[in-house]
């Protein structure tokens, strides 16, 4: 029993841990999403002082 | 020599602060009750620090703000923390560091010398220039307090802004500024210390890494926005509410009523979180006579600056009640101002309606930069909160002990946000940073309870790492505008005029005025600090002692509030001169302007052409820069329409 526990507990569910990526990943993508115009400008800036 | 007494003055505030606390502490009996010498050192220095404001008002309002009282308040702070130094016994010691706590510590090495550059600038922020370092910079000046007849910028609660007075007379502006970055990771270094409770060192760093590049703490942690400050009040005050709930101690919820009152005397948001927390203070058995407990010592710590509005106005929440009950009209407000009053705040504050769905939907709204006017992106609160947010409510829901402790900051920082979204006040999302720590608190070590246990600790790794980056990327680009004043030559009035719109304008006028002018400068409102001779704020929403609303068009009027503040010159942006003569602005104020300047009432002496930006940190990448012109003028009284 005890070592079944363990071995539970090695291995997360894969579908919770497919969600965990998902939700992550969407959230930080979105987030990002959010500064678009200063991401643009510093690359916009960067390409500036580039050439 | 005057770097050395800055920082002997800087030191010397903190260390008074920390024994401040630590007399507090012991007191009412918390020190024992505290889980580490870390927790203690950190309690005491946020409970110093309003100890330290609360201390001031009295010589302040007594006309005893010289330096020897300050230097004499530090003096008792520093011997009562020689007297107490056995309560931090054990604060050194420490166990060996994993190689990712190294990383870490590195990290927030990092983020101490970005905030160190900031606080070695001059302070460029407009808010912060327009009233958190200009009226204690006032009261030092004048050896005592000074009632000033603003709203939400001058008649407020100024218990933090007496320490930066203590600061800036003993040490200079260094010294504020020095004092600003301190007690800008007051609070970051309390979440630690409590979450420590819960969490491994090292979790507990990352945390504290998180926290500190928190955009919101960004904005205002390094300069004098007091909500950082606040965040530190009350997540002091939920740490000795639960601590006072978990030992049945009355006494340390008396600590938790003083934080909470330093919260109401630091800002009038406090009053929602005095309101939030005395609401679950009384949701237990015992409530009524806890809240008896709780609402006196909020009371005595917070009463200060109510009785100084109402002394002033009759209004202790100036102008709030003037608007809200109508009462009587005074030389500083009257009704019709006050519905124009709320009717600007509504326009610029209040960009979301105030529904169930726009308050479900805030956080959303917020943190993705959807309504920017929410300014959730760059003074925001960051990602981490939506991040942990489903590991969070399972963890909680999953926990069996001590769940009301989990449960009761959650609480507080809900009724707090709930009051304060309908309440009609601003709608900014910095606003909420207060409560921001009790949610981390909680959240966060739930969060990661929970992912440790069903070995989900990669992607929560992995998405607090990028949110980690993300906030360290925009603190990096916030440095550069400091840095580059630190390691150049530039003089402090090149940096002020590269940052903040007519820096030039003082400039002349302090090279070219004495201390008989006095200057009505017109809105534009961060020119307060740095004009050295006598000024007066002319806005056109905030005041009324000298009517410039954009409708206001009766020039004997305007000149006779001029006359009575003893004004002898203006400082106008061309907006307010320059009307197109065909269209009805003529009877509105530029037409007022334009006529006196017609009249010889008003004679320009000098033209400066300055910089704008919409954001001082992007200027420098490329953002928008705008020229605007400012006018000086002489007001020559002789020449002036009279009232008949």
């Amino acid at each position: 029993m005890k070592q079944e526990s363990r071995s539970f507990a090695r291995s997360p569910n894969q579908l919770v841990s497919v969600l965990a990526w998902i939700w992550t990943i969407g959230i930080l993508a979105a987030y990002t999403h959010g500064f678009a115009d200063i991401i643009r400008l510093l690359w916009n800036w960067l390409i500036r002082i580039g050439t | 020599m005057t770097l050395l007494i800055s920082l002997a003055a800087v030191s010397g505030m903190i260390m008074a602060s920390i024994g401040f606390g630590l007399i507090a502490l012991r007191a009412f009996g918390a020190e024992k009750f505290l889980h580490s010498a870390l927790e203690r050192a950190m309690s005491g220095f946020v409970l110093g620090i309003g100890i330290l404001g609360w201390l001031l008002f009295f010589p302040g309002a007594l006309g005893a703000f010289s330096p020897a009282v300050f230097w004499g308040a530090m003096a008792a702070g520093v011997a009562a923390l020689f007297s107490r130094m056995s309560s931090l016994k054990g604060l050194a010691a420490s166990r060996p560091l994993k190689p990712m706590d190294i990383a870490l510590f590195s990290v927030l090495a990092v983020i101490a010398v970005f905030d160190l550059l900031e606080a070695i600038a001059p302070a460029a922020d407009a808010d912060t220039l327009a009233y958190h370092f200009a009226l204690p910079r006032d009261f030092v000046a004048n050896g005592e307090i000074l009632f000033n007849a603003r709203a939400v910028t001058g008649a407020i609660p100024l218990l933090v802004h007496m320490t930066y007075a203590a600061a800036l007379a003993t040490g200079g502006e260094l010294s504020l500024n020095l004092w600003a970055a301190a007690t800008g990771w007051a609070p970051g270094l309390l979440l630690y210390a409590v979450v420590r409770r819960h969490l491994s060192r090292t979790w507990s760093l990352v945390l504290l890494a998180l926290f500190l590049t928190t955009p919101a703490i960004l904005y205002g942690g390094g300069n004098g926005q007091i909500e950082t400050r606040c965040a530190a009040f009350a997540l002091c005050a939920v740490l000795f509410l639960l601590v006072s709930e978990r030992e049945a101690s009355y006494r340390v919820l008396a600590l938790a009523g003083i934080c909470a009152g330093f919260f109401i005397a630091a800002k009038y948001f406090g009053l929602i979180f005095a309101g939030a927390t005395g609401l679950v203070v009384l949701c237990h058995r015992d409530g009524l006579k806890r809240g008896t407990v709780f609402g006196i010592a909020a009371l005595v710590a917070g009463f200060q600056w109510y009785m100084w509005n109402y002394i002033h106005t009759g209004d202790p929440v100036f102008p709030l009640l003037t608007n809200m009950l109508q009462l009587p009209e005074t030389a500083y407000w009257n009704s019709e101002f006050g519905k124009y009053f709320s009717e600007t705040q509504a326009k610029s504050e209040l960009p979301l309606d105030r529904s169930i769905t726009n308050w479900l939907l805030y956080p959303i709204f917020s943190i993705f930069n959807v309504v920017e006017q929410l300014e959730g992106g760059r003074t925001g609160l960051g990602v981490v909160t939506l991040l942990i947010l489903p590991a969070a409510v399972i963890g909680i829901l999953r926990t069996s002990d001590g769940r009301r402790e989990l449960l009761v900051p959650l609480i507080i920082a809900g009724v707090f946000f709930t009051i304060w979204f309908f309440s009609g006040t601003t709608q900014r999302t910095r606003h909420l940073l207060p409560v921001y720590p009790l949610v981390l608190a909680t959240a966060f070590p739930a969060a990661i309870g929970w992912a440790r246990q069903t070995r989900l600790l990669w992607p929560a790794s992995a998405g607090l790492s990028a949110a980690l980056i993300i906030q360290l990327t925009g603190h990096s680009l916030f440095t550069v505008n400091y840095a580059r004043h630190v390691f150049s030559s530039e003089t402090r009035w090149e940096f002020l005029e590269r940052n903040v719109t007519g820096a030039n304008a003082a400039k002349w006028i302090n090279e070219n005025f004495r201390e008989n002018a006095r200057i009505g400068f017109m809105g534009e409102r961060q020119l307060a600090f740095l004009i050295e001779v006598p000024s007066f704020m002319i806005h056109p929403h905030i005041q009324t002692v000298i009517d410039a609303r954009p409708s206001n068009g009766d020039e004997k009027r305007f000149v006779e509030q001029t006359r009575r503040q003893g004004l002898t010159h203006l400082l106008i942006n061309e907006k307010w001169f320059n009307p197109r003569k065909t269209t009805p602005e003529i009877k509105l104020f530029p037409g007022l302007i334009n006529r006196l300047l017609d009249q010889g009432c008003l004679v320009g002496i000098q033209k400066l052409d300055t910089n704008s930006f919409p954001s001082r940190t992007l200027s420098g990448f490329g953002g928008r820069i705008w020229r605007q012109k400012f006018l000086i003028l002489k007001i020559d009284y002789p020449k002036c329409p009279v009232t008949s």
